[in-house]
């Protein structure tokens, strides 16, 4: 969508479709609307809208560079282009377009520029571009006539716009308009528009004059600056269907009032000599990016999630020391009234535990009386077989042995002393460590000497 | 000069990016520095928490163990200490005494002492002559019976050379005691 602002209120054309229009433009004449109602009127959501800015809003200037690259002379114009603005203290939005080492540059207040875009209301998003009236003009001739220089007189409703273009440079701009209740007079309009009529005569040599009259153009105002011209002797041709009607293949049907617009489409497709006020901060956002309000929004609604998470941490890092602490003090509470002292962890328990045990075995097996010595006599004659005579010679009993030395009568009563006492719980083991005989009147007996192993830990207990 | 000059120059497309750049550089810094030393110091305290809780319920067990192994220790000891105030050389004189055998002891000897700990360990060893056996068993398990801690570790039997009835023997007694 592209609209112009004419003084009779906003000139609006629409592609219905992608562009290229095919199927050529809608134009539509609006007044006593603002932008926004204009907008609302024509349905707009998410189509792009273009703008053309009046040039009373804003200031043109050329400048030459010792250099070329657009980048450099972007970096610098925001400062060169000071001098040739009305006021040096005022703050400014420049943009431009280049023609060798000539800046054609177009500057509009920034506070002039807010409030432009402050009467899009909710289309704001939806501006792409804010191209001046010059620009668009240019571009429009461009698209219609082939030479790169031209003298353009450019009539709409009671003024005219006349534009002096040299090699793409635009030389003048001068916007004459007469008010509704003013009447136009030959010497008003000559006061006003010969000193460029005879510029345009000398500079040009009648040569690439073109007149375009807008469909509302003022009658009288037309005849008599044809008039004026006829009077100064300059010829001029009419403007109108060259040879972009491939381009556009309804431009046979276009209005010519619309010739800015025409401008704007064409300027699309032309990066090089495309103007866009619409630059620095008030910048189109391409769909789906974020804004730096949005980006520094981002950027805070983070800072506090991460202010809020690190003051979450340190609770609860604060939280778990004090837990921490708790159980510490419980342990060392315990520790004192159990232990008497205060215990350090679990190994430092389980020592002084162990410790108690030991003490206490120490103790049991000190006063341990099951493997006493008259206990384990006791036992030796309890598993002594009753009827086996023996004449014992030494008996030595400690704890963990006892030594039987005598004399039987048989050796097979050995064999038998041995099994009996194999059968107490306390022997571990019954060896026969030594037999002989001895000879007496009654024949011989038989000497012996058990070596018993006392079991430190009698089976099935005491 | 030259840093500001390069500072004013630049677009504010390129301050907003640098900017940018400059806060996920002080967001990495903050995390890195602050918030990772936070997140090590939580997990930390989260795993020294659990091992204090673990270690508290092992030392409730512990100490309820150790309450119990300590009331039969200090029944022990009390056992023992009861019986502090007659030397093993008395007590062994006033059983013999009793028993009727003094005059078959050749000799009462201390055999020396052992410390294990708080325990003593007191050796004491005894020679008696020409004692019929039963009296031996009488005097033996009266000596044991009346004092607690008092174990026969020692004993060799032999036959009394004039009489095959009595029997001369050697008795090695330990004394338990804590000090």
């Amino acid at each position: 969508m592209f609209i112009e602002e004419a003084f009779d209120g906003f000139r609006v054309m629409i592609s219905p479709e992608k562009l290229p229009a095919s199927e050529g433009f809608l134009l539509n004449t609006v007044s006593g609307m603002t932008v926004e109602e204009v907008l609302a009127d024509a349905g707009v959501e998410k189509e792009n809208v273009h703008f053309v800015i009046s040039p009373v809003h804003y200031f043109r200037s050329r400048m030459h560079f010792p250099f070329t690259d657009q980048q450099k002379i972007e970096g610098v114009i925001g400062y060169e282009v000071r001098d040739s603005l009305p006021s040096q203290d005022m703050d400014y939005i420049t943009d431009f377009y280049l023609v060798g080492n000539e800046a054609q540059a177009f500057s509009v207040e920034r506070e002039k520029m807010r409030a432009l875009l402050y009467s899009f209301g909710r289309y704001r998003e939806n501006l792409r571009a804010v191209i001046p009236q010059d620009v668009a003009l240019f571009l429009g001739m461009h698209t219609l006539i082939e030479e790169d220089g031209y003298f353009l007189l450019q009539l709409e409703n009671r003024s005219v716009y006349i534009q002096y273009v040299v090699d793409q440079k635009i030389i003048n701009g001068l916007l004459v308009a007469f008010d509704g209740d003013e009447e136009i007079t030959d010497d008003g309009l000559k006061r006003r528009i010969l000193p460029q009529l005879l510029m345009c005569s000398k500079l040009s040599g009648n040569r690439f004059v073109w007149m375009n009259r807008a469909s509302n153009a003022n009658e009288e105002l037309c005849d008599k600056i044809e008039g004026l011209l006829e009077e100064l002797n300059i010829t001029f041709n009419q403007v109108g269907v060259k040879n972009i009607g491939n381009y556009y293949p309804d431009i046979k049907s276009f209005d010519y009032s619309a010739l800015p617009l025409l401008g704007a489409v064409r300027g699309i497709s032309l990066p090089l000599l495309q103007v866009n006020l619409l630059k620095n901060e008030f910048k189109p956002r391409a769909k789906g990016y974020v804004s730096v309000r949005e980006f520094t929004l981002a950027g805070v609604l983070l800072i506090c999630l991460f202010v809020l998470g690190t003051a979450s941490l340190v609770f609860d890092i604060s939280f778990r020391k004090q837990q921490v602490a708790a159980l510490k003090g419980r342990i060392e509470e315990l520790g004192k009234n159990t232990f008497g002292s205060a215990v350090v962890d679990e190994t430092d328990a389980r020592k002084r535990v162990s410790k108690v045990r030991e003490r206490i075995t120490v103790l049991e097996e000190s006063t341990d009386r099951h493997l006493s010595s008259l206990k384990l006599l006791k036992e030796l004659s309890l598993y002594f077989p009753g009827d086996v005579v023996i004449e014992y010679t030494d008996i030595i009993i400690d704890r963990e042995h006892i030594k039987l030395s005598g004399n039987v009568r048989s050796f097979s009563d050995i064999d038998k002393i041995r099994e009996d006492l194999v059968m107490s719980d306390y022997f571990k083991s019954v060896e026969v460590t030594n037999t002989g005989t001895t000879g007496s009147t009654g024949g011989f007996t038989v000497t012996f000497v058990l070596d018993i192993t006392v079991a430190q830990e009698p089976m099935g207990g005491i | 000069m030259e840093f500001k000059g390069l500072i004013k120059n630049i677009s504010s497309r390129e301050k907003t990016l640098a900017a940018g750049v400059v806060f996920l550089l002080v967001v990495f810094l903050v995390y890195q520095f602050v918030f990772v030393p936070l997140l090590a110091t939580r997990q930390g305290l989260r795993y020294e928490r659990t091992e204090l809780e673990n270690q508290l319920g092992n030392i409730k067990v512990l100490a309820e163990r150790y309450v119990s192994e300590n009331k039969n220790y200090n029944e022990l000891v009390q056992s023992l200490k009861n019986k502090q105030n007659v030397s093993v050389l008395t007590y062994l004189e006033n059983e013999s005494q009793n028993a009727g055998i003094r005059d078959n002891i050749e000799y009462v000897r201390p055999r020396g002492d052992q410390k294990k700990d708080d325990v003593r360990l007191a050796s004491v060893e005894i020679k008696i002559d020409a004692i019929p056996l039963q009296d031996l068993l009488h005097f033996l398990a009266n000596i044991e019976q009346h004092r607690d801690g008092l174990i026969i570790t020692y004993l060799r039997l032999k036959p009394f050379f004039k009489d095959r009835e009595k029997i001369d023997v050697f008795v090695r007694i330990t004394d338990v005691t804590v000090e």
